[in-house]
């Protein structure tokens, strides 16, 4: 057990305080109102600079953007906005890869503010915040994309000093040239630093480690800290939306099933139920579609979940009706022990094991488990007008887009996916269709609609 | 007419008396910090304070909280700057956050409480708050923290 007793040893966490802004499409769309600084304003790029190194983030689908117009906007206050595109559900990813950028560009980090992006992954490259790839995949770029910005500046401060670029030198948040003692703001070059050229990545020169300020040094907390702390931190289920109804939805018990029939006249009694109506499922297989059902509407989420124990519905419970688990134990053992597909081969495994000095067999066996994610599944969506809009804690933004689009058969240029905090993630959430579920809803009902689901949904 | 106090303002529900606490703070009131867990008074995201007492939201009535002072995160301190918001920040407590209203809320109870608790006390009083990101050492020093002063 380590109690730490002394506050005097404590790191002190809150000197470092970033802003961050849940920014919806519009602002997005209005470009930070940022006028004459370095603009989030990248053209979608139909070649992009080639990625220097090789983690297999490249063949993620819509692979890997590195380009600074992308994720970073400097207003002329000096106020340096960097885009989080990944999914932050507790492992700090929504502070660690902007502070990655900061460091290579030579941001200080108090003036920086993190905006979290929207699901797309044309413009982004991909975003499905899944298999701990987050740091894998995107320190290298994340670094390329502050180094390629900081040298975007630097060329800027050369060119109007008159000097040599080799002379100059970004260091928190400011351009220095050594020579004449002068030194530039950030703000005050970001309009003439937005018109050099993006520099090629080979030609980029990445920090030396022993010179970083911030990563590795443990001292910067993470930027949702102060909010998470007041009960400001915004999770899927904390949107609300004028007109909005609160929805649960009775789900198939054995996968694979089906709705009958149902009578909601004593859901209907209760105070606050609104409407019952059916809600489309997929058939076996349905995978990640919505499972279907009946879902209760209400002014809110007490008396929709009060609506849905009332309901009467008759299930269809399908192939899986005689689905018994010690059978389905036994099943796995025997395919377990037939001769697999082999994957990867290497070395000698009889022989290994021959020569071994000690000889553990084992069996194990897990049995089915649950996300249990703190944050159980819950999603907002607006559809209306032909367009979607969607706010949910969801690890795949750009797929969660991707699958709106489908399931209501519009374009995914009229779908806009915003990713709120996730309360744990665990890859339950990558799958969307929680997300699904509140837009068919909503577009059925011409409101805006929350899904919510409750524990024993989940589990 | 049920009235009731939220952080000092008054509250009035004419619908239904059972509906659970939690509900109307988050989708009557909008006040969306206390969190939904499980609703069955298992995980202590709910946790809210009536009367100074901790209590789970998602099990106690709005009939039961009138005429009560119910207390959420967002009115535990004016500028969020309660001991224990501040010990949390400084122990860099939280992973992803959704069940932290919840520690928090329970943290001050304890302290309004038994102002100086042992570890002993402390583990005792947060056992039913469950954080799955395993933030449980640091939640144990934050607490400790606030009550020896931050």
């Amino acid at each position: 057990m380590n109690i730490i007793t002394d506050p005097k040893k404590l790191r002190g966490f809150e000197r470092h305080v970033v802003k961050v802004e849940n920014v919806s499409r519009r602002s997005v769309l209005k470009g930070l109102g940022i006028a004459g600084g370095f603009v989030l304003a990248a053209p979608v790029l139909s070649s992009r600079p080639a990625f220097a190194y090789e983690t297999g983030a490249g063949k993620m689908p819509h692979g890997v953007v590195v380009d600074p117009r992308v994720f970073v906007a400097i207003a002329p206050d000096g106020i340096v906005t960097i885009v989080a595109h990944r999914s932050e559900m507790g492992t700090g990813v929504r502070t660690s890869l902007p502070l990655v950028v900061a460091e290579e560009m030579e941001a200080d980090w108090t003036k920086v503010k993190v905006q979290q992006a929207h699901g797309d992954e044309v413009k982004y490259g991909n975003q499905d915040t899944d298999g701990s790839r987050s740091t894998r995949h995107y320190l290298m770029p994340m670094r390329q994309i502050g180094a390629s910005a900081r040298a975007m500046l630097e060329n800027a401060a050369a060119k109007r000093w008159g000097v040599p670029v080799t002379e100059v030198k970004a260091a928190n948040h400011e351009v220095v040239h050594a020579a004449s003692g002068r030194k530039i703001g950030f703000g005050d070059l970001a309009a003439d630093a937005a018109k050099e050229s993006v520099p090629a990545i080979a030609s980029l020169k990445l920090k030396d480690p022993k010179d970083f300020r911030y990563l590795g040094k443990g001292e910067i907390s993470i930027v949702d800290l102060r909010d998470i702390t007041t009960g400001a931190a915004q999770y899927g289920a904390d949107v609300r939306l004028p007109g909005m109804k609160y929805a649960v939805i009775a789900r198939p018990p054995v996968t694979g099933g089906k709705l009958v029939s149902f009578d909601g006249a004593d859901a209907m009694k209760v105070s606050g139920v609104e409407k019952v109506m059916e809600v489309k499922g997929w058939p076996w297989p349905s995978k990640f579609q919505p499972l279907g059902g009946v879902a209760v509407i209400a002014r809110n989420t007490g008396a929709a979940i009060k609506g849905r124990d009332a309901l009467k519905v008759v299930w269809d419970d399908g192939a899986n009706a005689k689905y018994e688990s010690a059978a389905y134990r036994t099943e796995l053992e025997e395919a377990a022990r037939k001769p697999g597909l082999v994957v990867r081969k290497e070395g000698d495994v009889d022989t290994a094991l021959k020569s071994a000095d000690k000889v553990i067999v084992g069996e194990y066996y897990a049995p089915h488990l649950a996300h249990v994610s703190m944050e159980p599944p819950v999603a907002v969506a607006d559809v209306k007008d032909g367009k979607a809009e969607i706010w949910a804690p969801v690890q795949s933004p750009g797929g969660t887009r991707e699958d709106v689009a489908k399931t209501l058969g519009i374009s995914v240029d009229n779908v806009t996916v915003n990713v709120t905090l996730l309360g744990g993630g665990f890859g339950r959430k990558s799958k969307c269709d929680y997300a699904l579920e509140a837009a068919l809803l909503s577009k059925e009902l011409g409101a805006p609609v929350k899904v919510q689901w409750t524990r024993e949904d989940d589990v | 007419m049920i009235k009731l106090k939220i952080n000092g303002k008054e509250q009035s529900w004419d619908g239904d008396p059972d509906l659970p606490l939690l509900w109307f703070i988050r989708d009557e009131a909008g006040l969306t910090g206390t969190k939904f867990g499980c609703g069955q008074a298992l995980c202590g995201a709910c946790t809210v304070m009536m009367d100074k007492q901790a209590i789970r939201s998602c099990i106690t009535s709005v009939s039961d909280a009138s005429g009560r002072e119910v207390t959420t995160i967002e009115g535990l301190h004016p500028t969020g700057d309660h001991a224990v918001q501040k010990a949390w920040r400084q122990v860099n407590v939280p992973q992803c956050g959704f069940c932290q209203a919840g520690q928090i809320m329970q943290a001050a109870a304890l302290l309004a409480d038994n102002p100086k608790p042992s570890h002993d006390q402390i583990r005792e009083a947060m056992a039913g708050n469950i954080c799955r990101c395993g933030c449980y050492q640091r939640i144990e020093n934050a607490v400790h923290l606030a009550s020896t002063g931050v």
